[in-house]
């Protein structure tokens, strides 16, 4: 059970996301360490793609993973796996085969952050990747403001 | 004169063993010898203290007369005799046959505080309590700093155990290595203060919040001394979830100085408050270790940039940090009981406070120190007037219109 302080986070949280990302819907909500926020975000260029967003026991001290849940696996521009923990691309190491994005670096990680920024940041993220996809340059150009 | 000295605690012990009618109670004892054989410790229980010396058999005696001289191949090194009224006398054998020690009971705690009277009310403090979580350079020299204090309670709270690295920087020594720092620590408060109720927590504060919520609480205060802006920002949620005030304090990149920070929740900034992203990024903090700085970076960042990050400092360069840090908390302490710390109190406003070691870093740009006092210079402290963020998302007031979704545990899909 998340303890009152992460509770009163999380109602916030929730109202905040509720309005800005309405696809996105909460699970195991009051078990602590294993709620998340998980649904579909859909590109300018039509593309959808399912995100989960995990919070971590001491969030929002501690920062949250994200996954790409569908498709499965994310492919570069040169056809390899996005699965291992790359600045170019802005990926952790993959989690249960998939795709993690690094959205904030966790040194300056704090917890003014709101999921709804984490969330905000995987849909960047995700242009980025189109982008990438579509030229061949490395995402990162399209992310200068993620820089590590 | 070879002195012998045995604890007060370990004689009532052996005391309450002894029936009336018997002529004497005697039992053997592990001594160890120092200083080529002039000083002598007398354990009847395994120590709870650091010690060192030479290990020798001894043997203490509760009897109406006094110490016999020991005989047989066998006969212990030391002897001591205690009398029912409390008299103590001592042998020590030699290669010139048996000679009388200077035998002295080390008081439990009455006595170890004596000279702090007028200064500090131990007394007062005996009834307080502090939990301190990390337990690195700072965490420890701070924790010995409250029980030479006279603290009454102590939990020491941290993950780790203490490798050959962190010794120079350390309270505790190589004697210690391979060891939980919670108990290698907690010996070492021990010998300051043996009348300390220590408690201790291996718990890592990220991975185990339920662990650490319940070692800490009931305490008066808490020590944030942890090496990562994560786990402090969990301990600060911890210290407002608990109304408990809080002393964080950190070191900068290459220990060019510090800051700290006193939360008292509620009443003033806590850190998140303080510590913002675009604050974090313009004071990074300190890596005394790879291992820190891995754990803090992204999984891409290659060991060579990582190495680039650890930078150490001295320990004469964390010192002034954790001073300051058992100021403030003896401040929050003793606080109430006209324990003489009233001026501190007055002097101590500020609730955040800059240290510089050096002009390097963020400092490169200050002043010589010179003669002036007008101007910001290096070795002094400098207290600022921080004000409560009203929109902080840890200690701000919650918005209202926010569905409670932990009151009906079925609400939500």
């Amino acid at each position: 059970m998340w303890n009152s302080g992460q509770q009163q986070r999380l109602m916030q949280e929730r109202m905040i996301l509720a309005q800005y990302f309405p696809t996105l819907a909460w699970y195991n909500p009051v078990v602590r360490g294993s709620t998340y926020v998980e649904g579909v975000l859909t590109t300018n260029g039509g593309g959808r793609y399912q995100v989960r967003i995990m919070l971590p026991a001491q969030y929002p001290n501690d920062c949250p993973d994200m996954l790409v849940m569908q498709p499965a696996l994310l492919w570069d521009a040169g056809g390899r796996p996005m699965v291992t923990a790359s600045a170019e691309n802005h990926t952790l190491e993959a989690i249960g085969g998939h795709t993690r994005i690094c959205h904030y670096n966790p040194r300056f990680w704090t917890p003014q952050n709101t999921i709804y920024l984490v969330a905000l940041k995987g849909r960047i993220w995700l242009e980025a990747y189109e982008a990438h996809r579509r030229s061949g340059r490395p995402l990162d150009d399209f992310l200068p403001h993620m820089g590590s | 004169m070879t002195r012998v000295f045995v604890y007060q605690e370990q004689l009532d012990a052996l005391r309450q063993r002894w029936r009336p009618g018997d002529p004497e109670l005697s039992v053997d004892a592990l001594g160890m010898a120092m200083d080529d054989g002039d000083v002598f410790h007398i354990y009847l229980q395994p120590p709870r203290a650091h010690f060192a010396g030479e290990p020798c058999r001894a043997r203490v005696t509760l009897s109406g007369t006094p110490v016999a001289a020991p005989a047989g191949d066998d006969a212990p090194r030391v002897a001591v005799a205690v009398s029912p009224d409390g008299g103590v006398s001592g042998l020590v054998s030699g290669p010139a046959g048996p000679v009388e020690a200077q035998v002295q009971v080390v008081p439990v705690s009455a006595q170890l505080y004596t000279r702090s009277k007028g200064l500090l009310e131990t007394d007062a403090l005996a009834g307080r309590s502090v939990a301190i979580v990390g337990l690195g350079s700072g965490g420890s020299t701070i924790a010995v700093a409250l029980a030479q204090s006279g603290i009454g309670r102590m939990v020491l709270v941290d993950r780790d155990r203490l490798e050959a690295g962190n010794v120079a920087r350390h309270a505790c020594g190589i004697g210690d290595l391979g060891r939980r720092k919670t108990t290698a620590v907690a010996d070492l408060v021990h010998g300051k203060n043996p009348a300390l109720d220590v408690v201790t927590a291996d718990v890592d504060i990220l991975q185990n919040p339920d662990a650490l919520e319940n070692a800490v609480r009931g305490t008066d205060l808490l020590i944030a001394a942890t090496d990562s802006d994560r786990s402090r920002f969990v301990l600060n949620q911890l210290a407002l979830d608990q109304r408990l005030p809080a002393i964080f304090g950190r070191v900068l990149t290459r220990a060019c100085g510090g800051d700290v920070l006193r939360v008292r929740p509620f009443e003033g900034p806590c850190l998140a408050c303080v510590y913002t992203e675009q604050f974090l990024a313009q004071r990074p903090r300190e890596f005394s270790r790879r291992s820190e700085a891995r754990e803090d970076a992204p999984a891409y960042v290659a060991d060579d940039d990582l190495d680039a990050t650890v930078q150490v400092g001295l320990a004469s360069d964390i010192a002034p940090i954790s001073t300051m840090m058992v100021k403030l908390a003896l401040v929050e302490l003793s606080r109430g009981t006209s324990g003489g710390l009233e001026s501190l109190d007055q002097d101590l406003v500020a609730d955040f406070y800059v240290w510089a070691n050096r002009r390097e870093g963020v400092y490169a740009s200050w002043p010589q120190m010179g003669y002036e006092f007008t101007k910001p210079a290096v070795l002094r402290w400098y207290g600022a007037n921080l004000s409560r963020n009203d929109a902080c998302v840890s200690c701000g007031v919650a918005p209202a219109g926010a569905d409670n979704i932990f009151a009906n545990r079925e609400a939500m899909a």
